[in-house]
């Protein structure tokens, strides 16, 4: 396949283009120059290390959300120890008979352990 | 303590790597070199001023040297004409935002400044109107500064520049399909003004 040939004002367009961009003058060159250094001299991105970096940042937030998971059910929470110590206490309290008048006497105990504090001082 | 042969190794490896960062600064200024006269004329027909296009194609080789420099060579081309053509385009955003400012303040005070020598003087001969063959040059000049943005980019990146529709939809951030659209209307709007010219 053949490319067809370009119209005559094209190529004029073309040829008159690459004559402007041929023809600037020593002082626009100078800058130019001068702007190319400088933009070479700065860093560049390394995009291996970026991915790097991101790979291990991507590690890391994993590792840390399987370890949370992973220990998550073998850690109560606060609310299912205060919940199961309370199961418990009750579960004691209501399996002694004793319990229960001990608790019926805390006013008596309380008074008591007043006296002994006024005897003793 | 390390074996001789370790010590001689670590000054070799450093030298390599120095070399090769030498190697990759070279390659990267010969390809600037052949595309920053081109890339200037490319700025100076959108903006209409020298200054602003120095400032953007210096833009655009800090921006293009900083993300895409450690790229392979053969990525460079449309992703230099990329950076470029995101500078012109927010040049012209600023230019906008700048002229409602200029335009409402200008309604505020009638007695200050005149915030339109700011400006681009549409009678400023172009790059193209300094050229010894005068007329053509002019009419090319004029032709081009009338076709929008985005067909005068396709129009110079595709026919002047010569990258492929893929590589200036890559620096155009287009599709390939709007590409050709672009450059469809854009040669035929070259045409009507430019064939009288033959």
């Amino acid at each position: 396949m053949t490319t067809p040939p370009r119209e005559p004002w094209l190529d004029r367009s073309l040829a008159l283009l690459e004559q402007s961009a041929e023809s600037l003058d020593a002082a626009t060159l100078s800058r130019l120059n001068r702007a190319r250094q400088a933009a070479l001299a700065q860093p560049r991105q390394r995009h291996w290390r970026i991915g790097l970096v991101l790979a291990g940042a991507t590690a890391v937030a994993l590792a840390i959300g399987v370890g949370h998971r992973g220990f998550a059910p073998t850690q109560p929470q606060p609310a299912d120890h205060a919940a199961a110590a309370d199961g418990r206490t009750l579960d004691a309290l209501a399996a002694d008979d004793d319990s229960l008048e001990l608790t019926e006497d805390l006013d008596f105990y309380a008074w008591l352990d007043a006296q002994q504090h006024d005897v003793d001082g | 303590m390390l074996p001789a042969s370790c010590l001689m190794a670590i000054p070799d490896e450093r030298m390599t790597d120095d070399a090769r960062r030498l190697d990759d600064s070279r390659a990267i200024e010969r390809f600037l070199r052949t595309v920053e006269r081109r890339a200037l004329r490319m700025a100076e027909l959108a903006t209409r001023q020298r200054e602003d296009a120095i400032d953007l194609v210096q833009d655009a080789m800090f921006g293009f040297v900083r993300s895409y420099g450690a790229r392979d060579a053969g990525e460079w081309s449309p992703l230099f004409w990329r950076v470029l053509d995101s500078r012109i385009h927010d040049w012209h955003r600023r230019q906008r935002v700048r002229g409602r400012w200029f335009a409402w303040l200008d309604r505020r005070d009638e007695d200050g400044d005149d915030p339109l020598a700011a400006v681009p003087d549409a009678r400023e001969p172009g790059p193209l109107a300094r050229l010894a063959d005068g007329e053509a040059a002019l009419a090319l000049d004029a032709a081009l500064r009338a076709l929008p943005l985005r067909q005068r980019q396709a129009f110079l990146l595709r026919m002047w520049e010569g990258l492929d529709v893929a590589a200036t939809a890559t620096a155009m951030r287009c599709s390939e399909g709007s590409v050709k659209t672009h450059l469809s209307r854009a040669l035929a709007n070259l045409r009507n003004r430019l064939e009288a010219h033959r």
